[in-house]
């Protein structure tokens, strides 16, 4: 191997590396700081004694006029009362003032919001009303069959009964596990974290590949460089 | 499987054997299996013979788009590669007489240049022999109509709407004549007579330049892509629709029966803040995924959207907010030919404006378009990164029989 050729052979080495290196880095996902949901009302697992009139969602920057609310009460129906307004940062959803939906155990608060920058940010809160129907503890299995029992013993004994008992425990135990944990924590919305996981993902594999490539490039380059400075001036 | 099962199959075969005429017909056998072979190879290396059957075949420059007919060529006509909107201003003290010189002079150039041959007078008559489906289409500007058409004929200027934000020099005009071709070479010729011949009549206010993607770079008929990376242009309607000709076409009044209505909308896109959105953000502002085109509860471009269908959180599957939701309507009038370009440009700030010059046909604008728009402006997520800069509306008048004719004159013969 000529000078000359070594010479050209470090130096696409050394772009490689290069080349490598800043591949790297533009690939890395751009930092961000997008919205997230910072509270709610109610909050996440709260216990109302009656059904609310509106429910809002507070994020940390004010947020587009286009959000989508879905307000659920035990039996699943829309308790929704016409469209979210949307104050800076605080989507407001009032509540349908009247209704058998209006019933009492777990109700949720679906959302979509999109930031001013079009990003979008959807999730899920649950609250009770009444009483939580989840039988975990003492002190709440007391209450709970007592607020209930006496409303439901009226006209209504048997549709509230019944869903209190058998659907709100399971509506009541998996969104508590789940969205719970994630509204609990650290009060982000949960589409944050899971478009942070997605967009990370796929950068994972190729920084595998890209790092050690941009390494060894270097250390080609570097190591052909080196052998070719004793080796006299060029021709 | 035969040659000619081969060149049938890639779906090539019929258009080019119909356009090719009597050349392609003489050199059938080989030439037709031989030029499908190298276009099907796609990448892989040409048969041998593909030289000796190219000059056989006639390429894409030979492809003529007719002249004469009941309606002015370009707006049924599937979008050639590239667009020159040209948008002339009368000069003062135009009359009737004059504006009649100009649609003969022009008609006359459309007539020669569309198929092939030189304008009168061209100076570069060696420019014209590849015509690659040029096609010229006039419109008559709403004062043009109002002062200078005697007749019934009227055209309003488009409402305003909220979303306008409207830039110099991108407005109304008193011409407008659209120059589509899938050659740039040959456009520039077109557009460098045309503006020749006119320029005793009228002065040059604007020059829309647009593309498409190349032909030949994808199937025909793929819908085109928009510089935001969206498939734009699914549900417009096909000439094989029962009612794309009530759409498009005018019935009246008069002699402006099978004319058309052109509306031109210069639509920025504002790509460094669309840039910053996510994959997601995007998709739920259209409503339609990115890849695919596919509406977001379906998989295939072409799926019906389901605006009712919602996630298992209970939220609209496709927003209803979301582009396609707004600009849906329950009125099937409410639809129109889009026929847009994309565009981009270099200010002088030094960055780009890309957008679309959004070009639309129909019977009759305040009726099938005005109504979407104005839906548009009220509402749809995607006015975030798009800013309509320029506007125009024009009556295109029908085609003619003869080239003793000109589109628009007999507009100018009632009383």
């Amino acid at each position: 191997m000529s000078a000359a050729q070594r010479n050209r052979v470090a130096l696409a080495g050394a772009v490689l590396g290069l080349a490598a290196l800043t591949g790297f880095v533009g690939l890395a996902p751009p930092a961000s700081a997008h919205a997230s949901l910072v509270g709610t009302d109610p909050e996440q697992g709260a216990l109302l004694d009656a059904a609310p009139a509106a429910v809002t969602l507070t994020f940390t920057e004010p947020m587009d006029d286009l959000a989508e609310v879905v307000v659920s009460g035990p039996d699943g129906a829309d308790l929704a009362d016409g469209a979210p307004v949307v104050d800076g940062a605080v989507v407001r959803q009032s509540v349908v003032a009247t209704g058998a939906a209006r019933a009492a155990g777990t109700w949720s608060i679906a959302y979509r919001a999109t930031s001013a920058d079009g990003h979008p940010l959807t999730g899920q809160v649950t609250f009770s009303v009444g009483a939580p129907t989840e039988p975990t503890s003492e002190t709440i299995t007391e209450p709970t069959s007592e607020p209930t029992s006496e409303p439901t013993s009226e006209p209504t004994s048997e549709p509230t009964t019944e869903p209190t008992t058998e659907p709100t425990t399971e509506p009541t135990t998996e969104p508590t596990t789940e969205p719970s944990t994630e509204a609990a924590t650290d009060a982000a919305a949960p589409e944050e974290t899971a478009s942070a996981a997605s967009s990370s993902g796929p950068g994972l594999p190729t920084r595998d590949v890209v790092v050690p490539l941009a390494l060894l490039g270097a250390a080609v380059a570097l190591w052909l460089l080196s052998r070719r400075l004793p080796a006299g001036p060029p021709s | 499987m035969s040659a000619a099962d081969q060149t049938t199959g890639r779906g090539l075969g019929r258009r080019r054997l119909l356009r090719s005429g009597a050349v392609a017909l003489a050199g059938a056998g080989a030439g037709w299996a031989g030029s499908a072979a190298a276009r099907a190879a796609d990448g892989a290396a040409p048969p041998a013979a593909a030289d000796d059957v190219l000059t056989i075949s006639p390429p894409d420059g030979a492809e003529t788009v007719p002249y004469l007919g009941p309606h002015q060529a370009g707006v049924a006509t599937p979008p050639q590669a590239h667009l020159v909107l040209l948008g002339l201003d009368l000069v003062d003290g135009t009359d009737t007489d004059d504006l009649r010189r100009l649609l003969r002079v022009v008609g006359d150039d459309a007539a020669r240049l569309t198929q092939g041959e030189p304008a009168l007078s061209d100076t570069e008559p060696e420019l014209a022999p590849r015509p690659s489906r040029l096609t010229v289409t006039i419109g008559l500007g709403p004062r043009v109509v109002d002062e200078l058409v005697p007749g019934d004929l009227t055209l309003a200027p488009l409402p305003s709407f909220s979303t306008d934000r409207f830039e110099e020099p991108w407005g109304q005009t008193d011409l407008a004549l659209q120059l589509c071709a899938d050659d740039p070479t040959t456009l520039a010729h077109a557009r460098r007579m045309l503006l020749k011949d006119t320029a005793s009549f009228a002065t040059v206010r604007w020059v829309q330049t647009g593309f498409r993607s190349a032909r030949g770079s994808q199937p025909d008929g793929t819908t085109m892509r928009n510089l935001m990376g969206q498939v734009d242009g699914t549900v417009n309607p096909a000439q094989a629709d029962g009612d794309f000709a009530d759409l498009v076409w005018a019935d009246g009044p008069g002699a402006f029966a099978g004319g058309t209505v052109m509306v031109v909308r210069r639509i920025r896109s504002e790509m460094d803040t669309w840039d910053k959105v996510s994959r997601q953000g995007k998709e739920l502002a259209v409503g339609r995924r990115l890849d695919t085109g596919a509406p977001l509860t379906g998989t295939a471009e072409h799926d019906e959207p389901d605006f009712d269908a919602v996630d298992d959180n209970g939220l609209k599957v496709i927003d209803a907010a979301s582009h396609i939701a707004r600009a849906r309507s329950d009125d099937p009038a409410e639809r129109f030919l889009r026929r847009g370009y994309n565009y981009q440009v270099h200010r002088d700030d030094g960055t780009d404006d890309a957008g679309l010059v959004f070009t639309v046909f129909c019977a009759d604008a305040e009726r099938q378009f005005v109504p979407v728009q104005r839906r548009l402006a009220q509402q749809d997520r995607l006015n975030e990164w798009i800013t309509t800069i320029g506007s125009a509306v024009y009556a295109v008048p029908p085609g003619v029989a003869s080239t003793d004719d000109a589109p628009g004159l007999a507009l100018l013969e009632e009383s």
